[in-house]
This record gives C-alpha cells, sequence and structure tokens, in this order.
C-alpha cells in the first residue's frame, strides 16, 4: 500500500477521527489548530483557529455538523465544522483532557486535569442550553469528581451513559442523570494509565488501550473484560475493524525514551490482531515515533494513524491484507 | 480527482518576452477521462513545465457527502488552490504489510524481541558430549568425560622429560618429541566432503576405523548453529592407512550422500 502522509501539525498528533462517512478526516495535534482534510485525497480543507494550547482531543457530531476539541488552555470549544468558526468556547479551571460527543450530537462529555486543589472531573453540557455554554461560571448538568485523572472518555451508549478511563487503569461507567456514584467499575484489567477508548462499531464492545503494554475487549454494559491484547510496548491507541473481527493496536516506546531507542526497537508499527484469537497476525511500519492516535475508516479498507512524529498517515489496505482470511 | 501523478517536468527555453507572457497561463484538457494540466511554474531563474494528469472518476456518493465536497477553505488554508497541497500532503513509499501468521494461525515470522533476547543470551552447549540441549556441567556423561581427562592429565607431567632441567621454561620446538598438533595434521589427515547434515562423529569414526587406526575426527560446525557443515578430518596414525581410506572410501555412499575423500591440504600455519 501507498500510504497518503499528511501533515499538517508541527507537534506530536494526539487524535484523528473520521466523521460518520468517512469522507473528511479530522487530525488534533500538540500545536493549536485542529485540521480536517479529504480522505480521499489528503486535501486540506481548513484549520479551526482560536485554542491557545495543546489540543488533546476532538470528537465530530454524527451529521458533521459540529466538532468539539478539549485544550490544555483549559477549555472545551465548539466548532462549525464547515466554516471553522468558533461556536462557543467553556472555560474551565484546569486543562481538558478528553471529550465525547453524545450519539445525538446534542451532549458534549470532556474530562478535566486535576491540578493543585481541583480534582480531576467529569463534566457533561447540553450544548442546546445556552447556559452551560458560557464562557465562564459554566454549570453543567452533569459533574462528577474524580479521585485519579481521566485520560480518555467515551459515551459508551446513546446520550445516556460514559465511561472514562483513567490515570491508574480504573474504568468507570457514569450514567449521566447520576454524577454521585458510578453505576459500573472495571479495576482489574489494567494496572496503568488507558490511553484511548473507542467503541467498536456495533457498539456492543469497548476496547481500551493501556500503558500496560495491552489492550482490552470490554463488554459495553458491563465493563467485563472480554478480551486481551498484548503488545511488546504501550499501546497509545486501539480500534475495532468496522467490516472483519480484527483489531488493530498503535504504541510504542514511550516519548520520552524514543530519542534513546532505535527506530527497530521503539516498535513504532501498526499491529493488526484477530478480536477472538487475541494473536497478532500482522503488522506494518510507518512512523519513526510511536501512533498516539488510530482510527477505522467506516469503510474497513483504510487506517488512519497519527504519530508522535506529526504525520498523519492515511493507510489504505492492499488485497494482501483484505484477503487474508484464518482457516479455523 | 483520486489520484495525481507528476508525470514530468522538463525544463523549457523561453525564447521572447511575449511566449513567456503566453505560457504562464494554465492550460487544462480532458480527454478520456483524464484530465491534463500544464503549468508553468518558475524556480531559480528557470521556467518549469509541469505537466499533471488526474484520472476523473465518477462516484456516487450520499448527498451530504456531496455537499461537503463543495466547502470552502478555511483557516490557514484560505487561499489554497484547490485539490492537495504539495506543502501538506504527499503519497509516501510503498509501505507492505507484513504477516506474522499464516492463515492457519502458525506464526510465520520471528518477531523482534525474541531475536535480540536470542543473541543476548548464549546458547546451552555442552563441552563434554556436543550437545546443545544442557550445559557441561549438567551432562549426564560428565563422569565418563571426567575420567578422560584425568587420565590425559595424569600422562601430560611425563611428557616433558626432555633435556634441561625441570621446571624451566622451555620453548616447544626445543622440548622434543613431536608437536601433538603438528604430527596430527597434515599427510595423515584426509579430509571428507559432501558429508549428510545429520551426520554422526561415532558412525563416522566406525567407518574410518576400518582402514585403520583413527587418532582424531574432527566434523567441522557452524559457530551460530552448531551444525556439521558438511565436511570433516579423519587423521590416522599411520599415512598409509589414510592413503587406504582414500582408496576405499572415495565415492561411498553414506546415507543419501556421495562422500568424497581426498588427503588433507597443509594448512598454512
Amino acid at each position: 500500500m501507498r500510504p497518503l502522509s499528511l501533515k499538517g501539525h508541527d507537534r506530536a498528533l494526539t487524535r484523528v477521527r473520521f466523521n460518520r462517512e468517512g469522507d473528511l478526516l479530522f487530525s488534533a495535534a500538540k500545536n493549536k489548530a485542529p485540521c480536517v482534510w479529504f480522505t480521499e485525497n489528503g486535501e486540506r480543507i481548513g484549520t479551526y483557529e482560536g485554542h491557545n494550547g495543546v489540543v488533546w482531543d476532538l470528537d465530530v457530531s454524527w451529521d458533521t455538523k459540529s466538532m468539539a476539541t478539549a485544550s490544555g488552555d483549559n477549555s472545551v470549544r465548539l466548532w462549525d465544522t464547515e466554516t471553522g468558526k468558533c461556536l462557543n468556547a467553556v472555560n474551565m479551571p484546569t486543562p481538558a483532557r478528553s471529550v465525547s460527543m453524545s450519539c445525538s450530537g446534542n451532549l458534549v462529555a470532556y474530562t478535566t486535569m486535576k491540578m493543585t486543589k481541583n480534582l480531576s472531573t467529569l463534566c457533561v453540557v447540553d450544548i442546546r442550553d445556552p447556559e452551560q455554554m458560557l464562557l465562564e461560571n459554566n454549570m453543567p448538568m452533569f459533574r462528577a469528581q474524580l479521585d485519579h485523572g481521566a485520560v480518555a472518555s467515551l459515551f459508551s451508549h446513546l446520550d445516556d451513559k460514559v465511561v472514562i478511563g483513567n490515570e491508574a487503569g480504573v474504568l468507570l461507567q457514569y450514567d449521566v442523570r447520576n454524577p454521585d456514584m458510578p453505576i459500573n467499575a472495571n479495576e482489574k484489567t489494567h494496572k496503568y494509565a488507558i490511553n484511548d477508548l473507542q467503541l467498536s462499531p456495533c457498539g456492543a464492545f469497548i476496547i481500551a488501550a493501556c500503558r500496560d503494554k495491552t489492550a482490552s475487549l470490554l463488554d459495553v454494559n458491563s465493563l467485563d473484560q472480554l478480551k486481551q491484547y498484548r503488545s511488546e510496548r504501550p499501546v497509545n491507541s486501539a480500534c475495532v475493524s468496522p467490516i472483519r473481527d480484527h483489531i488493530c493496536l498503535g504504541g510504542g516506546e514511550d516519548a520520552m525514551q524514543v530519542t534513546q531507542t532505535a527506530v527497530s526497537a521503539g516498535h513504532f508499527e501498526a499491529k493488526l490482531y484477530h478480536l477472538v484469537f487475541e494473536e497478532e497476525f500482522a503488522r506494518f511500519k510507518g512512523h519513526f515515533g510511536p501512533i498516539n492516535t488510530m482510527a477505522f475508516h467506516p469503510s474497513g479498507t483504510t487506517l488512519a494513524t497519527g504519530g508522535e512524529d506529526g504525520y498523519v498517515r492515511v493507510q489504505e489496505f492492499d488485497d494482501d491484507y483484505l484477503e487474508f482470511k484464518y482457516d479455523f | 480527482m483520486a489520484t495525481a501523478d507528476l508525470l514530468s517536468s522538463a525544463p523549457e527555453a523561453i525564447e521572447s518576452w511575449a511566449e513567456a507572457v503566453e505560457q504562464e497561463t494554465r492550460s487544462e484538457s480532458i480527454k478520456d477521462g483524464v484530465k491534463t494540466v500544464t503549468d508553468m511554474v518558475e524556480e531559480d531563474g528557470k521556467v518549469y513545465k509541469v505537466v499533471t494528469q488526474f484520472k476523473i472518476v465518477t462516484k456516487k456518493v450520499p448527498r451530504s457527502v456531496a455537499e461537503r465536497r463543495g466547502w470552502l477553505k478555511f483557516g490557514v488554508c484560505q487561499n489554497d488552490p484547490p485539490g492537495p497541497q504539495v506543502s501538506t500532503t504527499y503519497v509516501a513509499e510503498e509501505v507492505e504489510m507484513q504477516f506474522v501468521r499464516n492463515r492457519a494461525g502458525e506464526q510465520i515470522l520471528d518477531v523482534q524481541e525474541e531475536k535480540q533476547q536470542a543473541k543476548t543470551t548464549s546458547r546451552e552447549h555442552c563441552r563434554h558430549c556436543k550437545a546443545n540441549d544442557h550445559w557441561s556441567t549438567n551432562c549426564p556423561y560428565k563422569e565418563m568425560y571426567q575420567v578422560e581427562e584425568e587420565v590425559d592429565l595424569n600422562a601430560a607431567p611425563e611428557k616433558p622429560a626432555g633435556p634441561g632441567a625441570p621446571g624451566r621454561y622451555m620453548a616447544p620446538g626445543m622440548r622434543g618429541g613431536e608437536r601433538p598438533d603438528q604430527r596430527r595434521s597434515d599427510e595423515n589427515t584426509c579430509r571428507v566432503t559432501n558429508l549428510p547434515q545429520e551426520v554422526d562423529e561415532q558412525e563416522l569414526r566406525e567407518l574410518f576405523t576400518r582402514m585403520g587406526r583413527v587418532q582424531r575426527v574432527f566434523i567441522a560446525r557452524d559457530k551460530q548453529t552448531n551444525l556439521p557443515k558438511g565436511f570433516a578430518y579423519i587423521t590416522y596414525d599411520l599415512r598409509l592407512d589414510a592413503e587406504k581410506a582414500i582408496e576405499k572410501l572415495n565415492g561411498y555412499k553414506y546415507e543419501h550422500m556421495v562422500m568424497h575423500v581426498e588427503l588433507a591440504k597443509p594448512s598454512n600455519n
């Protein structure tokens, strides 16, 4: 395959995401402006100017009308995807670390980091309510205080359940109507920070990527661990194929240690595992730094990866992968 | 529109200003589903003609996707012309997918980590019985071999009974008697080639002992894998036996191979 290499950011990528149809690719990095691209030819359509710090996460609504971003400049912003205009900005006392849009596109969940006496929080705001979208002193419809910083958040079911993964490797599921107690928790599966949570395209599983060199497949309702995928290096991102029983893991040697290791020893490849057998069956190279984020195209034939090296690579799989089948 | 191939960029001299003005314009032509765009690009004082060919692909897409195709550029790309920009987008080098497992789920590719581990830890190898599954200290035949070594040690002190006071250093050449390695090599040795990989030292010794007393059998082995390389040296006590062995065993069928036996060439050192 000949991947498209997109250089729209001069710093490490933090998130790549396709919209629902897969014609647009959104990318966020540690520089200030997220980008939007045409998936087909890699043409950059625009950049979203307004943040004043690292953009940790972004999510796009189902209809690709609006996009939410979480930034290290202590704000969550809502954008008009077509024009690049910032619709709302919500300031917070501490940096926002992750963001997720609900199924309807009306609710936005975000987590904030722990800093001095400000605890880490998980908040949900309704973007239709102007009161909740004020710049200062906003009153979100849901606010839960967390013991550990939450690195990843995800609307796991329609508009009513949010799953977060924190720095201690604990997964918690909250009901949006009850901020006091999580309805589900999984403390056993992971021991270190959870870097990424993604919903499988069928909506039945969550895949969690963890710094403990594993990724796990979890039941969306109970958070029970169903499968575990072992890698040689910390896993930064994992996603499930929309068309086959495959998952893809991306990661690599920690960004801090990258300069001390050879490219070959860093394991910067993306790895394909069988969903059920938990076995790695293929891998491909590309980035010269760890992969920070990856996303499957809704068609299942294309995979976008974003690396610590500042590049987004859009791989369109060849027949050797598409025709690969396990005999069983 | 999906693929953009840069076909040629040949420099072309421009004769007059009038011509240059004419050529600055961008020309496009569509023929058989291929759109050809000819651009004049000025760089380093020279004018280059850049011909870009696009394949026009018609696709059916959802209405929303078609509408998004018409989005205007914004942000830092506001002033960019349509199409992918060279500064942000390029087609990277070909990447091969490496399959770690085959269809049956068997591992076909060594994962790098395992290879490195194999390199760092030295391989188990027994000095006594030359096996690779244990160290010499754990050798089940250790006692047997140790007896032999002790015999050698007992025999050793008797050897330097040449001239000169005992306990004084003597150059090897002055010690009298033949040096063991000299006696071993050269004229009494035959070189056996074309041996099968699974050659057994004991079998080989038995075979060559039929021609006379064999002093030493040496099977060359690969340093890394410890597998026989396919040749061996047989040293006899007498040159006559070596010659006999060459006569009788050259062309001998050993397992599935035809052995080749010749006199060993004297080594250089």
